[in-house]
């Protein structure tokens, strides 16, 4: 319960903080109030993104994160002070008489906040999201351990380099609270671009329930569900992605230098969330040449949106480039760091029917109906996008309408597809705008069938159709992770019934949590996966110190001879060794030729035992393991006893 | 509900086309689907079976 406080709290503490802001950048009153508290959220984020990069490499603990709580709350005050609150107190009064006037509105509202709420609170159920237990989470652990923020090089992930927004909102929800703040703050993430698309659809012109049905078909989208409940970060990429082309259409209104800088802050936003922000920046450049070119706005006043974001990044660029010699690492890492292990090789080749223009063409279809035969897995649910969004530019006028957005969409769209991995969680950037149009689709339907029952029953059961497909996604999320997250089912049944992607190592990872002694270190090999369940700081993982950068400066692991390791193993003293035994495909066993080779279209889990541990030790450590029995054996990985190991590894090699 | 436009000409040709393509993309999107939604029916049974016993 005082997770979600404490999480609500603070997102009230934004909007106080970032309103004057808003207000400042908005001298003309061109944005309503709604928008106005929408942009005032991510600038709030935005301090305290900046709070914890200034103050986390001195000191990273409760009490400096509950300080830069308690400065945030005083710095909102005056946000408060000036927000309308009486008058939104008057609109609550008038609600009951507004639901009875109004019953559509009044479902679509209900509707939202159950299905916003339960995405919400899904964020206190306990940590299984594959990304998060690899990184978004178990990096912040690592430093509150840690005490201070730096860089766990012996995991060897480039992703610690990974624009750092959501680490540093994670890093200050694991230093006041717990791992359910971290993944709840990242969900109001998802509300707010709820929020931002119904707003988009508003200032293009719609009316309320269209603009409420928008945020809804956002909100119910499978991806969307999933990401609010964790650390993952494309879901506040689409919130960013959103308020950006919404506050460069009410730039448009008002062509001032300060509204130009407030969609630039939203692209910093973005790119300091996920570095595929870059990609939203891009794919604006259409929409602010088309002004530049037509002089609709001159160049003096649109540079101070492109500033505001580079601005907003420099930091990042600045400490990046200090670290790795690349101000963007991991992108252009053969330019940059020519010889350092180039990361997400072959991820391109992994999803998607090939980079041809046919394919291109079929993407829309091959992504929303066999998002199993050739992409990332089922991302979006039942293909109500697909459905609805072409139906509604057979309206007239909307082709018109949504120009300016559609040319966002069709850039990114284009970029996402030649220039990226084809990982279809990317997309969702883009899907506040299809949302809005499914939502139009939606419109013309119901319009087109009014007072013809055939029509309307056609309108009605294709409508039922799609709403009771999807609606088994949001209800299996809720049924899976409520019962956690308000406590009714501990955390060792959760993740003994919801096993994830890889596996979360929770039992392992746990034990070695409660048995290792303040001072006391242990080995983990398991492979590319660190799960944040096991203690981050007293390991050594896979790399002794000395060698862990290997991965920065060259493209070739060091090695270690048998009596190096075992001179090492004496002098840390390792009281545990956790390694993996098996594991888990869903995918079917081989990655070559990409997902369209893969036959196991249900995703069913498939347990694969690994032989020794296929580690640079395995020569001569896996032989010693053979002769033991591990203290304990989890799904995926086993502890063994880190004396006994050393004694056998003595034995063996005198 | 509040929309886009009132009824216009050609309404009921937008109408039908309209329907007739989202029934196909729901048909279609089931059709190669099967072996998912099977499969995950069962994992949900079995968990919602679970919280039972």
């Amino acid at each position: 319960m005082m997770t979600f406080v404490f999480t609500i709290f603070m997102s009230i503490v934004w909007v106080g903080i970032g309103w004057p802001v808003v207000r400042f950048l908005d001298r003309a009153k061109t944005l309503t109030v709604q928008e106005t508290a929408t942009f005032a959220f991510p600038i709030g984020g935005l301090i305290l993104y900046a709070g914890v990069l200034l103050i986390g490499p001195f000191r990273l603990d409760g009490m400096t994160m509950w300080g830069l709580a308690g400065v945030m709350t005083l710095l909102a005050v005056p946000g408060w002070r000036a927000m309308p609150v009486g008058e939104a107190l008057s609109t609550l009064g008038g609600l009951p008489d507004s639901m009875r006037k109004h019953p559509w509105t009044t479902f679509l509202w209900v509707t939202i906040l159950v299905v916003g709420t339960s995405s919400l609170i899904q964020g206190m159920a306990p940590p299984n999201d594959y990304d998060g237990l690899m990184y978004h989470l178990s990096f912040p652990r690592y430093d509150v351990e840690k005490g201070l923020i730096s860089i766990p090089w012996d995991r060897g992930l480039p992703h610690a380099f990974f624009p750092q927004f959501g680490s540093n909102i994670s890093r200050f929800a694991l230093a006041t609270m717990n791992a359910g703040a971290a993944q709840m703050m990242h969900g109001l993430f998802g509300l707010l671009a709820a929020a931002g698309t119904a707003l988009l659809v508003r200032r293009l012109g719609y009316g309320r329930d269209l603009a409420l049905l928008s945020a809804l078909l956002y909100l119910v989208c499978r991806a969307v569900i999933w990401e609010m409940g964790s650390s993952e970060t494309d879901v506040p990429l689409s919130a960013f992605a959103v308020l950006t082309v919404l506050a460069y259409l009410a730039f448009w209104e008002e062509k001032t230098a300060r509204l130009a800088a407030l969609f630039g802050l939203m692209i910093g936003g973005g790119i300091l969330f996920k570095l595929l922000g870059f990609v939203i920046a891009l794919s604006l450049a259409p929409l602010i040449l088309w002004d530049l070119i037509g002089r609709r706005v001159s160049f003096r006043i649109l540079i101070a949106g492109p500033l505001a974001a580079l601005l907003t990044i420099l930091p990042h660029l600045i400490s990046t480039f200090l670290k790795t010699g690349n101000p963007v690492y991991p992108l252009f890492v053969s330019v940059f760091n020519p010889d350092a292990v180039s990361p997400f090789d072959g991820v391109a080749s992994s999803f998607g029917t090939g980079r041809g223009i046919d394919d291109f063409i079929m993407a829309p279809w091959t992504i929303f109906t066999m998002p199993m035969h050739y992409y990332d897995g089922m991302v979006f649910g039942a293909p109500y996008l697909l459905a609805f969004v072409p139906v509604a530019l057979l309206g007239k006028g909307t082709f018109g309408l949504w120009r300016p957005v559609l040319s966002f969409v069709l850039l990114y769209f284009i970029l996402w597809f030649w220039a990226f991995g084809q990982q279809t969680r990317f997309l969702l950037p883009i899907i506040p705008f299809l949302s809005g149009l499914a939502a139009v689709g939606l419109g013309v339907l119901w319009n087109e069938s009014v007072n013809h029952l055939l029509k309307r029953s056609a309108v009605v059961l294709v409508i039922a159709a799609f709403a009771l497909n999807q609606a088994l996604f949001v209800g299996i999320y809720t049924l899976l992770r409520v019962p956690p997250a308000v406590g009714l089912m501990d955390s060792k049944t959760y993740h003994a019934r919801t096993p994830t992607m890889g596996g979360a190592y929770y039992e392992t990872c746990t034990y070695i949590a409660s048995n290792l002694g303040p001072d006391e270190k242990y080995l983990s090999v398991t492979g590319a996966f660190h799960s944040f369940y096991c203690p981050q700081a007293p390991v050594v993982y896979n790399f002794f110190p000395d060698e862990a950068k290997w991965w920065l400066t060259s493209k070739a692991a060091p090695e270690m001879d048998a009596e190096e390791f075992i001179k090492r193993f004496k002098e840390w003293n390792f009281r545990y060794v956790i390694v993996n035994w098996a594991a888990e495909d869903r995918r079917g066993p081989t990655s070559e030729g990409g997902y369209s080779k893969r036959k196991n279209l249900a995703a069913q889990p498939n347990l694969i035992k690994i032989k020794g541990t296929d580690s640079r030790f395995s020569d001569y450590l896996d032989p010693a393991l053979n002769q033991l029995e591990p203290v304990l054996r989890g799904r995926l990985t086993a502890v063994y006893d880190g004396p006994e190991i050393l004694e056998m590894l003595q034995r063996q090699n005198p | 509900m509040d929309s886009t436009k009132p009824k216009s000409p050609g309404g009921s040709s937008r109408l039908y086309l309209g329907v007739l393509w989202c029934a196909c993309v729901f048909i279609a999107y089931h059709w190669f689907n099967v072996p998912y939604y099977a499969e995950k029916l069962s994992v949900f049974f079995r968990h919602v079976k679970g919280m039972l016993d």
